[in-house]
Parts: structure tokens; sequence; C-alpha cells
């Protein structure tokens, strides 16, 4: 089936619009997977995708062309994900050539997952199996709707594949490789050995070398893990061991005590408490986050309709199955009980067999219900924060402005209940019509346009239309 | 629909809930009693009591028990503490000959209450709110099985008839100096025919069921099996008992699966370092957390405590008892969704 979820958009330049302003120093800076003109000479065709060239390279590569002697003055930049990150280590390289920089659901402290992306990678590949073995634990005696049924009418729909690629697919996380759309294939080039291959996409980890010495406060790079007291709780605990010696043999049988003992919460963090801004004070800086965390939100109304049914569907079967298969599990330990006390030990092993095959069969359809059921939570442990644009985690979008440098505009940190794609056509950042790499628009009051006026820009026809940022 | 066992009685896959199966019933190694430990015990909650009632008294026949029942597991190499797995209310009685058991199971996510009754034959599930019938499955069980409820749920068993039985299926046991401890060993080719048809693709290689012949009862067993990737799974299951009226009964099981994996896991060039000891990790208060937020990402993490490339693991599986009742089930409660009635 034809992927149906995507989240990045290559946007084309379109024709001026009628009575436009045409601003020589409003850029638009684009995300992840955009296109970067990859020579000094603008009009080159030498073209390459922005996650294979490093972020100081494209910081540079902006900078020729369009800081020139025709067009000298310093530059707003609005830019969106990826592009922020380059917006904002141009401020830092070049502040005489910046007058503003405003992100969208942009990855400015980094993003968490690039931190650790085997630790992602081994968390996406769980996630995959268990759906999957959530799927193979709906046995034909445990409910009326089994998933081979649901397979089928997904089959007769002309949806193809199987639920669980349906529910994979559409959280993000398929397989399909070379799909610049989804975790899998991020993770991938994150963990690509090469530092020749894929260096913009991990110079967004927060401790690289782009993010470090450009844009990050801190004098430390080393991310170190603490933990945080959470609470107490009482839980069993082995105290002591009973060692029966037998010849040569020894056999441990253990004691256990129930004890109450600390939970804590694992963090990485940054310790240093010296901090060096890196962005001039001239530089205006304005930051916009999206919150939408369902990443259903991505595709039409009538595809998410149907991805609810067949999670619906899965859900359905799999807590049944769960609730039987415990039921039978219960069974049959009880009749290994009675088998033994009959000293019937081929029975006895027989139904404990049996017995611990429903018991995993339910602890497996519970899990894979429960992962379904909590879909927007589950990718959010995955992305590193429950709070996310269905892309970038929330904290991730936006500095403390007194740390990083710079001056804060007056209207920042902005909230919208936008996900990483509707982010860049929102008419209440972007006004009615307007979207990133076209036009923002007077029409809605847009927050954008109070920002840019804020920034010097005032067009008499209220739309203001950048000249560049993004390739044609 | 009829079930029937995927092994047959020729045929089983010796694993770990045979531990289960066995000591369920019988008796294990008293426990420290549950204790707060001075500013920790101040800060926590109380630890929950487990109380028994009886109807008469606690050495008259047993015909019915009933209890709370919380599951909950833990992984060695994961921090987030213990996990409730599941949580129900079972009553169990003997009616007309069979054993009929209840489990009553609470809502869980978009499910409502549930509860499964069966007398061994018949397994029916309902809708707990409005009784509705939503399955009803035939589960035949073998005749002439032991229904005494009492001796299931007592701790004390003759050792000497299983020690008998034992050698009568030329099982190896052994005497520990002292006499108090006899030890039953399974052997390996008795295990494996055992396990002729089986699902699971585990091969059972060692069985050892720990009697201590003073208290007549079950100390321990211990169950290992190889997979077919090279893990070796040892699991051993310790019974808990409470003393009442010097009888023991059953409050709780421990069952610790150890998964001796091989190979290694790759660390990827991840910020984590390749080895975590929570002990070793500086502290640091929400205050220091909040500054340390404004001025860089902070990443919440949920690490692999020890060597991160290394693949071991033991889950340890508590299974707790509490509200136990001994001859105090209503029968009416047993009969209400078998026979088709709703």
């Amino acid at each position: 089936m034809k992927k149906t979820t995507t989240f990045i958009l290559v946007t084309v330049l379109t024709a001026p619009l009628a009575f436009a302003t045409q601003f020589d120093n409003l850029l638009f800076f684009d995300g992840i997977g955009s296109t970067v003109v990859d020579s000094d000479s603008l009009t080159s065709s030498a073209l390459s995708n922005s996650n294979n060239l490093s972020l100081e390279r494209q910081v540079d590569l902006f900078r020729s062309h369009y800081v020139t002697p025709a067009t000298p003055g310093p530059k707003v930049i609005v830019a969106h994900s990826q592009g922020g990150v380059r917006a904002l280590g141009f401020a830092s390289k070049y502040p005489q050539d910046t007058k503003a920089v405003i992100t969208i659901g942009s990855p400015v402290k980094g993003h968490p997952m690039l931190l650790n992306p085997q630790t992602t990678k081994n968390k996406v590949n769980k996630a995959i199996e268990i759906v999957k073995n959530g799927a193979s634990a709906v046995i034909p005696v445990a409910g009326d709707v089994t998933l081979g049924v649901v397979d089928q009418i997904l089959k007769a729909a002309g949806y193809g594949g199987t639920v669980v690629d349906q529910l994979t697919n559409a959280i993000l996380m398929s397989k399909v490789t070379g799909d610049s759309a989804n975790l899998n294939s991020i993770l991938e080039m994150a963990l690509d050995p090469s530092t020749q291959r894929f260096p913009g996409l991990k110079d967004l980890s927060p401790n690289s070398d782009f993010i470090t010495s450009r844009i990050s406060p801190k004098i430390d790079h080393t991310y170190k893990t603490v933990k945080i007291h959470t609470g107490y709780e009482w839980v069993w605990v082995k105290t002591d061991t009973k060692v029966i010696q037998l010849g040569f043999t020894r056999i441990r049988i253990p004691i256990y005590g129930f004890r109450s003992v600390p939970t804590y919460a694992f963090k990485q963090v940054l310790t240093s408490t010296t901090v060096t801004p890196k962005l001039a004070k001239s530089t205006l800086v304005s930051f916009i986050r999206g919150t939408n965390n369902d990443p259903l939100s991505f595709v039409d109304a009538s595809t998410r309709q149907s991805i609810k049914k067949v999670m619906a569907d899965y859900v359905q079967a799999t807590r049944a199955a769960e609730t039987i298969e415990a039921g039978l599990g219960v069974i049959y330990a009880g009749v290994a009980v009675s088998a033994g006390l009959s000293l019937n030990f081929p029975l006895a092993i027989a139904a404990g067999g049996t017995s611990v095959l429903f018991y995993s069969y339910s602890d497996k359809a519970g899990r894979g219900a429960e992962w379904v059921e909590n879909y927007k939570s589950s990718l959010g442990d995955i992305l590193g924060d429950r709070d996310n644009d269905s892309f970038i985690p929330y904290k991730a979008q936006s500095w403390d402005a007194e740390s990083l440098g710079g001056t804060t505009m007056r209207w920042n940190n902005e909230n919208f209940p936008d996900n990483h794609l509707t982010e860049r056509i929102n008419p209440q950042i972007w006004g009615v019509g307007g979207q990133l790499g076209k036009a923002v628009t007077s029409e809605g009051d847009p927050v954008l346009r109070r920002l840019l006026r804020e920034a010097g820009l005032d067009p008499a026809d209220g739309v203001f239309q950048s000249v560049g940022g993004m390739a044609k | 629909m009829s079930l029937r066992l995927p092994y047959g009685l020729g045929g089983a896959n010796l694993s770990r809930v045979i531990v289960l199966a066995i000591s369920m019933v019988l008796a294990g190694c008293q426990v420290d009693e549950p204790r707060g430990t001075g500013k920790q015990g101040a800060a926590a909650k109380q630890a929950p009591v487990v109380n028994i009632a009886f109807k008469d008294s606690a050495t008259d026949a047993v015909t019915s028990w009933s209890a709370n029942v919380v599951v909950t597991q833990s992984n060695n190499r994961s921090v987030g503490g213990t996990k409730e797995l599941q949580r129900y209310a079972v009553r169990t009685k003997l009616i007309d000959g069979r054993v009929v058991s209840r489990i009553d199971l609470p809502p869980r996510g978009t499910m409502g209450a549930r509860t499964v009754v069966t007398d061994g034959q018949t397994t029916v599930v309902a809708d707990t709110g409005s009784g509705a019938v939503l399955n009803r499955v035939i589960t035949p069980t073998p005749a002439g099985l032991d229904t005494n409820v009492s001796q299931r749920l007592m701790g004390r068993v003759s050792s000497a008839e299983f020690v008998a039985a034992a050698r009568k299926l030329s099982y190896d046991v052994a005497v520990e100096d002292s006499g108090r401890w006899t030890i039953v060993s399974v052997p390996e080719v008795s295990l494996v025919s055992l396990r002729s048809g089986a699902v699971q693709p585990n091969i059972p290689k060692n069985y050892q069921i720990v009697f201590d012949t003073i208290d007549e009862t079950i100390a321990s067993t211990v169950l290992v099996e190889e997979g077919p990737d090279g893990t070796v799974l040892t699991t051993t299951t310790t019974n808990q008992y409470q003393m009442v009226e010097d009888q023991p009964i059953l409050i709780g099981q421990v069952i610790e699966e150890e998964h001796t994996i091989p190979g290694s896991l790759p660390l990827g060039p991840d910020a984590l370092p390749a080895e975590i000891v929570p002990e070793a990790l500086e502290e640091v208060t929400q205050g220091q957390l909040e500054e340390m937020a404004k001025t860089s990402l902070v990443v919440d993490v949920d690490p692999i405590i020890g060597d991160r490339s290394d693949p071991s693991y033991t889950l340890t599986t508590f299974i707790q008892y509490s509200d136990i009742e001994l001859n105090g089930v209503d029968e009416a409660a047993m009969r209400i969704l078998l026979g088709g009635q709703k």
C-alpha cells in the first residue's frame, strides 16, 4: 500500500503573489530532506539533500547565496524544523548579517532521539515487536474477532498489508527504507558509521559539534547521566540466600522480604554552570512551538478514520484474548496442581506447559493492546517527550533567551496546536493563503506578521514574500 | 467451541510453570516479615497487610478459598521498578465433586471488567457489570484428578509419598547431610520425552525439587532450559507462607527467571555510558534540573542497568494474595454463569 503518511514536504517557490512585496532580506529556511544548492553560486545546478551536507557547510552556502553586494542587509530568517538549527548557527557565525531568527517546530536544542540513536532504534524495534506479538497472541479460541478476519477486511477494502503493517506504518515507524518520513529511516541514517554520510542529520544531536559550538551556551559538551529521587515503593527484595550443599552440587534458595525502596528517574544533562551565550545581543529571536502530538493528524480524515477502525479492531481482539487466555492459564495451572497431587507427573507437566503458554499469550496480547490504546504516549516515549508536534519534542523547540543570547522578541514561545506538517501552513502563523516558502500574509493577524513588523519589515500591502532560502 | 490440549499426555514442554503448578500447593521456605527501614519506612506507604479469615478454624477441612491477587514483575536490568501485570479476585469452591473457579478482572484499557468462571469442563467469559456472556469455551480436563481443595491450599504434603513415586519413575533422589533436605532430580531424558509435540522451542535440561522434610513442604524448584539461540533459562520458584494456627497458608510466590543470553548488544554512538551503576550516579534535585533545562536539553532516559552490551537479564514475578478467606465462598456466585445463565 502506498504510504499515506508524510511529514516533510519540499515546498517549491511559486511565482510572486500579485501585489506582494519581495524582501531581499527575508529568508525562509526549510527542514530535513530539503534541497540545497551545493555551490557558492546560487544558479548552480549542483543540488544536495540537506541531510547530506553538514549544517556548518549549509550556513556558509546560504551566506554566499544571500549576503551579496547587491543584497547586503542583515537578514530576517523564518525557519522550520532543521532550518531553525541552521538559522541559529547562521546568526551565531554571522551576527552582522542577521537581524532576526524566528523558528517554527525546530529542534533548536537538538533532538533527544539522536543523542542515543542505538537505544532509540532498539525502542522502535521493540515497539514493532510488541504490536506483532499482540497480533500473534490472538489465537482462534480467544475471540470472535481474530486478526485474520481483520486482515481480510482490509484486503477487501484495497488496503493491502496486514494489521501490524497498518499500525506501525501509521505511527511512522514502518521499516520502509529510503523514506525520510519514518523514524526507522532517520535512526538508520543517524547510526551510519561513516562521518561523511548524513552529517546534516547527525548535526541535530544535542551534543553535535555544530550545536555545542554554535548554539549551546554551555561549556561542557559531554552528556552525563544523573538520577532524581521520585518517591518510594514497596517491593519484594532478595534479602538472603539459603545454600544447600549436596555433594559437589550447591542449590541456592532465595529468601525474599518486602522492603520500601526509593525510586528514581534518570536523565542525561550537561552539568556545567558556566554559561556563555553564543548569539549577539543585537539578534532578535523568537520560537514558535507545535503541540499536536497525534501522529494520525498527518493523514487525511478518511485515512485516519480507516486507521482508527483498524486500531479499534486490534484492541478489541487483543483485549478479549488477554482475558480469556489469562483465565485458561489459571485453569491449566489448577489442572497441573491437581495432577501433581495425584502423582500424575506426565499430566502435571503437560498441563503446566499449557498454562504457561496461555499466560504468555495473555501477556503479549495485553501489551499489544496497551501499546495501541496509548499510541500517542508510546510514540512520545520514543521521541523523548510525550509533549511534541508528532516529531519534535516540545522541550527541544525553544531556548531560554537569557542563556542563548540575543534579544527576545515581543511574541515569543507561542504555542499552536499543529503537527510538524501543519506548522508550515497554519493561517494563525502564516496568514490566510500564506505558507513556508511562499509568503506571510496579513489576513487573520498571524503571529509572523507581527514578528516581521517588529523586525523592521513593513510592506505596504501587508504581504511578506521572500526572495530565497529554499531551492526552486 | 472445543479446545484440545496442545500437548498430548505423552508430550509436553516442561516449562517454568511446572514449578508453579506443583509448588503452588506445597510449602516453601518461610520468609522475612515485611518491615520498613527507618527513614525510608517512615517516608513510604504502609506495607500491604495480608488478612486471612477462616469460617471456623484453620484446621477445618477447606472446601473453598478466595483472595485478591496482584501479579507484579521486575527486571533486574531495568530502572522502572516493579510493574503491575495483573490484578484480579479469585474464588475457588468444591461443588458437586468438581472444583469451580471464578476470576474477576478489573477494567483494563478500553476493556470493561470481565469475569471468567470455569469448572474445568466449561469456561465462560462475561461482562462483570451486565453479566452478559461474551465467550463460552469447552476446556476438557482429565477425570479422576484430586479435588481436595484443602490440600491445594495448605502447605503440607507428604514428601515421603512424592519421593516414593519419584523412585518408581527412576528419578534421582538425594538427601542432604543434615537430613532436612531431600532433592528429587528429574533426568533430562524424562524431561525431553515428555516434550514431544510441544510448541515452545526451549529444551528442558534439568529439573530439581527440593523438599523440606521437617516442615513437609517443598522449599524450592529449579528448572533449567536451553533455547534454540543458546539462551539458558533458569527458573527458580519459592512460595511465601504465613503461619496461622500452625497451618502454613500460601500468601504468595516468587518466580525468578534468569535468562543467560550469548552474544552482545551493539552500543552504537550513544551518549549513554557503556556501563550504568545507579548507586554511583550523581543525584540532583528538581531545582537543579530546572536550572539545567534552561541552558541545555535535559533528556529522559530509561537505561539498561549494568553493562549495556550484555543482553542477559533476570525477570522476577511476584504473585501476592491478600484478603484470603477460607470456607467463605458463596455457591451462588460460582454457579451464576455456568449452565447458560446470565
